[in-house]
């Protein structure tokens, strides 16, 4: 480790009060002399990059860098350039790890540790009073992975040339926004359909990302018709049908990437993208510096390769990995036990989830039986009353999870504990839920012990939860059988019915599912307008037959399209709160908190959805000697993001 | 003279015996034969114990198979100990206490030696019920509450392993049986009109199973068990992976059968009895088969242990039997993790027992194989 020195002056105070929870005792020492900035505006780069500049391959650091770079605080202390990160990747979750976004990426804006936000890629931003406008106001000079610049062309281009085009695949900007608009080449405007103060949250994270709102116009317009009236011929030379084809496998940036070359603004590039191995090298045009004026990112490469969920264990245990998070709480002994030999350091953080596993009861089911049963909050609130939560943290969640309904994170700034951990129906009380039961009428059993409903047939339903590659995880799994066992003992049997993710969407629309067992953010129980959002009574995520009378009501379905019988009115007026949320109040203003309240006293009364544990918190592995890695995170959970650990502050001591 | 005596005595002892090998039936002479072979009574027996235990699995395992007792999750195997203070004493075990490690967060159990409990013969314990029939609540062996004892430890939900193999047993023993009496069935008729009947018949038949037998086993099992709807109730499911398991199972044996009546068709004791106008189904019954029940035992035997490891196969995979039906497939299947290796090696038992059957079923095999040709 080199020698350093402190340099309060570079470190916030806040920051280091968030930092000190796990700054190691000599962290004091940060910021090496010869980092130190020099002054005149001259930047600093990797040795790497600087053999390139002496060879005359790229020009030098200050023509790359925008005329005012972001600068970055360093988060534990100023780092050295170099070295490779060496992950890998859960072929179930390959999404989920430093070797993708979000980890990896930047963003327009992005989220401090003390929860505020500023501009990141832009240089600043701006949202009118009455949200129907947003602007970006970017950095001159800033420039895309390949050198060319990046304006506001770019923007533009991805909404008229990329979202408008049929054939152009995109993920685009969200269905709020009108226009796009180039006031000059560096100040970008977007102009809403409705009050959409949300943007601020979506430039925080993917959907405010180099494969969303913004693309590289100078290098895709060569496959553009509009641009190339050769493209047609170029795409058939390059082996496609047609330009849109051509243009579509240029510029599609995820999942996988498809040409390596699309030039990108964050601070690691493509190098090579196979099914197994994926390589990153350092962005020679990354836009941030750190405060000694050191051109970001600091670790020269990254290299994921991509296994089962098994090996990736076996990989982490053996050392073989400077950084991995995609595991569960169940990991987490076998990981400290091997802490020493594998020379990594391993953590409990805390997890956005406010619930790991909630049921919901689906209130639009086709049997009218069922249907009335599911329909009457006692019914909910009996059967939350029969689950032995504290057993089911003990035994399965290693006792680290809370018991408590679903509902938002405690971390959030409005949260009320009675939505959650001092629920009132938060309780173990059997005796009370068999009691009512048998008040509504449920109290003729058969031989087996199973009630009877009113039409004589036995309380046996289906619990249905995803089995797919992202679905339901080992100890998911195993409190759904305690749930089961602790249902029994009422006198309510259910079913395991795992199911592909796709299959889980059909049968939603069918409504022939009984209770959907999911986990949840709390976003997904409000949030009716964004496409995954809250499909309460009918499950999370997906397309039920409610959402289908509320596509109906804003015009996104048509009425002969609606299925089933419309939403009862307390679900309504849940509907009409979201609605609300989502057009009016910004995100950590007064009326915001005071919208969400309303929300989640709604569902703490209704209960339509039946929380066992949440904010489970996950094991995450990190190289003994990796620094800069943020040990306590902003409070993502508040604006419901995936979390990011600003990995282009990160560096090898 | 006593030399003489003792030289016709030794005849005369050797003409009985020949006389004996003469007169005995056949079968007799293969279970002579059988009981020579030590190995295949030792594990004749060894799977005795197994299938009487699977019958009578409620009475034989101390706990029940599902019900989870999340007090004592993960618990590693219990000792039984017959030394307490230096003094020799009956089989007993200690108690258990269990704490959360705080750094590791694993529960980690301890004996607490004040507490002790004797094992004890036919203690009363779970409910269940025999055959399907009666309801008992006695177990072949156990503590008396509030003592626990499980000999192969538990897995998450603290079940006792030994209880859920043995309850497996139920299920994995039994697939072994159901799918190779599928596959004599179908072996000896398809394989018996294709060697009798001849022509196109036979020709037929045998293109099929040529073609059954080029199928890769696994990827033919696992397309065809992923098409069993998934609500179907798990007896249903059990019995169409039994016909899954036999789907190839019966072609080995139908290419015995058809081999062995078209040697013995040319055989001049068949000709004989045909001549002296018995039946055509006489001289198969009568005749043929007796002559080649032997191979087709020998054969069976040996396709048994086959069929198991394709339910534990299957069942490891997760396309084969779900919980909450128990079969060592299903146990394993539950193990299938790294941390089950690092952490709880225990939940890894059923594994063993899988061996343990498939050998003795080897074994038996073998020594079904020397004795079913008796008269060499």
């Amino acid at each position: 480790m080199q020698t350093a020195k402190w340099m309060p002056v570079l470190l916030g105070a806040a920051l280091l009060m968030a930092t000190s929870a796990w700054a190691s005792g000599e962290g004091e020492d940060t910021a090496s002399s010869d980092a130190a900035m020099t002054m005149g505006g001259e930047y600093k780069e990797a040795p790497m990059l600087a053999a390139m500049v002496a060879a005359g391959e790229l020009p030098p650091v200050d023509e790359r860098l925008p005329i005012e770079p972001k600068v970055l605080e360093a988060i534990e202390e100023i780092g050295t350039y170099g070295g490779t990160i060496e992950v890998f990747a859960n072929a179930n979750h390959p999404w989920n790890d430093l070797a993708d976004s979000p980890e990896r990426s930047q963003y327009p804006l992005r989220m401090n540790f003390d929860g505020s936000i500023e501009a990141d890629q832009a240089k600043a931003y701006e949202l009118a009073d009455d949200f129907m406008t947003f602007t970006l106001y970017l950095r001159e000079g800033m420039k895309w992975s390949n050198g060319d610049d990046l304006t506001a062309e770019d923007f533009v281009f991805v909404k008229y040339q990329m979202d408008d085009h049929e054939s152009i695949d995109t993920w685009g900007y969200p269905g709020q926004v009108d226009t796009v608009t180039a006031i000059d080449d560096y100040t970008v405007q977007l102009n809403f359909k409705v009050p959409y103060p949300r943007i601020v949250l979506d430039m925080l994270h993917w959907r405010g990302s180099d494969w969303t709102v913004v693309a590289p116009s100078t290098w895709l317009k060569q496959w553009h018709i509009e641009y190339n009236p050769n493209a047609d011929a170029k795409a058939k030379e390059e082996g496609f049908d047609n330009w849109a084809e051509a243009f579509n496998n240029h510029h599609t940036f995820c999942c996988p990437a498809k040409d390596v070359n699309k030039p990108t603004l964050h601070p690691w590039k493509w190098k090579e993208h196979t099914t197994t191995v994926r390589i990153w090298e350092r962005n020679p045009f990354y836009y941030a510096v750190d405060t000694a004026g050191q051109q970001l990112p600091y670790i020269d490469r990254i290299v994921s390769q991509t296994v089962n969920a098994e090996t990736y264990k076996l990989k982490v245990v053996a050392g073989e990995a400077d950084y991995a998070g995609a595991m569960t709480i169940g990991d987490f002994p076998l990981l400290k036990q091997n802490e020493e030999t594998g020379n990594y350091t391993v953590k409990l953080v805390p997890h956005v989830n406010g619930g790991d596993v909630t049921y919901t009861f689906v209130l639009d089911n086709l049997d009218p039986v069922k249907r009335e049963l599911f329909n009457n909050v006692d019914f909910r609130r009996a059967m939350s009353l029969a689950i032995d939560r504290e057993e089911i943290n003990e035994t399965v969640w290693l006792g680290q999870a809370v018991p408590r309904q679903a509902t938002l994170n405690a971390d959030v700034s409005f949260y009320k504990s009675e939505w959650g951990e001092n629920h009132p129906y938060n309780r173990y009380a059997p005796d009370e839920a068999n009691s009512m039961l048998d008040a509504l009428g449920l109290d003729e059993r058969n031989r087996d012990g199973l009630r009877l409903m009113s039409n004589g047939e036995p309380m046996s339903f289906t619990l249905t939860y995803d089995a797919g590659a992202e679905g339901a995880s080992e100890q998911e799994i195993l409190t759904h059988e305690l749930v089961k066992e602790d249902w029994a003992a009422v006198g309510v049997e259910v079913n395991l019915n795992p199911l592909d993710s796709d299959l889980i969407r059909q049968v939603e629309t069918e409504g022939t599912m009984d209770v959907r067992a999911t986990r949840t953010s709390g976003m997904e129980m409000y949030d009716f307008l964004s496409g995954n959002g809250g499909m309460l009574g009918v499950g999370h995520r997906g397309a039920g037959r409610f959402y289908s009378w509320w596509g109906a009501e804003r015009g996104n379905v048509p009425e002969a399209d609606r299925i089933g019988e419309p939403p009862p009115e307390d679900l309504a007026m849940l509907y009409q709160l979201g609605r609300a949320d989502m057009q009016s109040t910004l995100f950590g203003s007064q009326e915001y908190r005071d919208v969400r309240t309303k929300i989640f006293d709604l569902h703490a009364d209704k209960l339509w959805t039946i929380g066992v544990v949440g904010m489970a918190p996950y094991p995450l592995v990190v190289r003994n000697n990796l620094g800069n890695v943020p040990r306590v995170l902003p409070p993502w959970a508040e604006a419901w993001l995936t979390m990011n650990y600003y990995s282009n502050m990160w560096y090898f001591k | 003279m006593a030399d003489r005596v003792n030289t016709a005595e030794r005849l005369e002892a050797a003409a009985a015996a020949a006389e004996q090998y003469y007169v005995a039936s056949s079968w007799t002479l293969m279970r002579r034969k059988f009981v020579k072979h030590r190995l295949a009574v030792i594990a004749w027996f060894v799977l005795a114990i197994l299938y009487l235990a699977a019958a009578f699995a409620g009475f034989a395992a101390p706990y029940d198979r599902i019900a989870s007792r999340t007090d004592f999750s993960m618990a590693p195997p219990t000792r039984v100990r017959i030394l307490h203070e230096g003094r020799l004493q009956a089989p007993f075990i200690y108690g258990l206490t269990r704490q959360r490690n705080p750094e590791t967060l694993l529960m980690e159990y301890q004996t607490d030696p004040e507490q002790r409990h004797r094992i004890r013969l036919f203690v009363s314990g779970d409910k269940y019920k025999v055959l399907g029939l009666v309801t008992a609540n006695k177990h072949l062996f156990g503590v008396e509450e509030p003592g626990v004892m499980f000999l192969f430890g538990t897995d998450q939900l603290g079940r006792d392993i030994l209880s859920r193999i043995i309850h497996g047993a139920r299920i994995s023993l039994s697939i072994g049986l159901l799918g190779v009496a599928m596959s004599f069935v179908l072996g000896c008729m398809l394989g018996g009109l294709s060697g009798f009947i001849g022509g196109p018949v036979d020709m037929a038949i045998q293109r099929a199973i040529e073609f059954l037998q080029s199928l890769p086993t696994i990827p033919l099992w696992m397309s065809l068990a992923a098409a069993i709807p998934i609500d179907w109730s798990p007896l249903r499911r059990y019995f169409l992976i039994t016909l899954i398991l036999s789907i190839i199972g019966w072609t080995g044996l139908a290419r015995i059968v058809r081999g062995k009546i078209l040697q013995l068709r040319e055989e001049d004791y068949v000709t004989a009895a045909g001549v002296s106008g018995a039946t055509r189904r006489n001289v198969i019954v009568r005749h043929m088969l007796p002559n080649f029940l032997g191979y087709l035992i020998v054969h069976l035997t040996l396709e048994v242990p086959g069929m198991i490891l394709g339910e534990t196969a299957l069942s490891f995979l997760g396309i084969g039997l779900q919980p909450p039906v128990v079969s060592w497939g299903v146990a394993l299947q539950q193990a299938s993790n790294i941390r089950s290796v690092a952490l709880h090696p225990w939940l890894l038992i059923p594994a063993l027992f899988v061996v343990l059957t498939v050998l003795c079923f080897n074994f038996v095999g073998d020594g079904m194989r020397d004795a079913a040709d008796p008269y060499k």
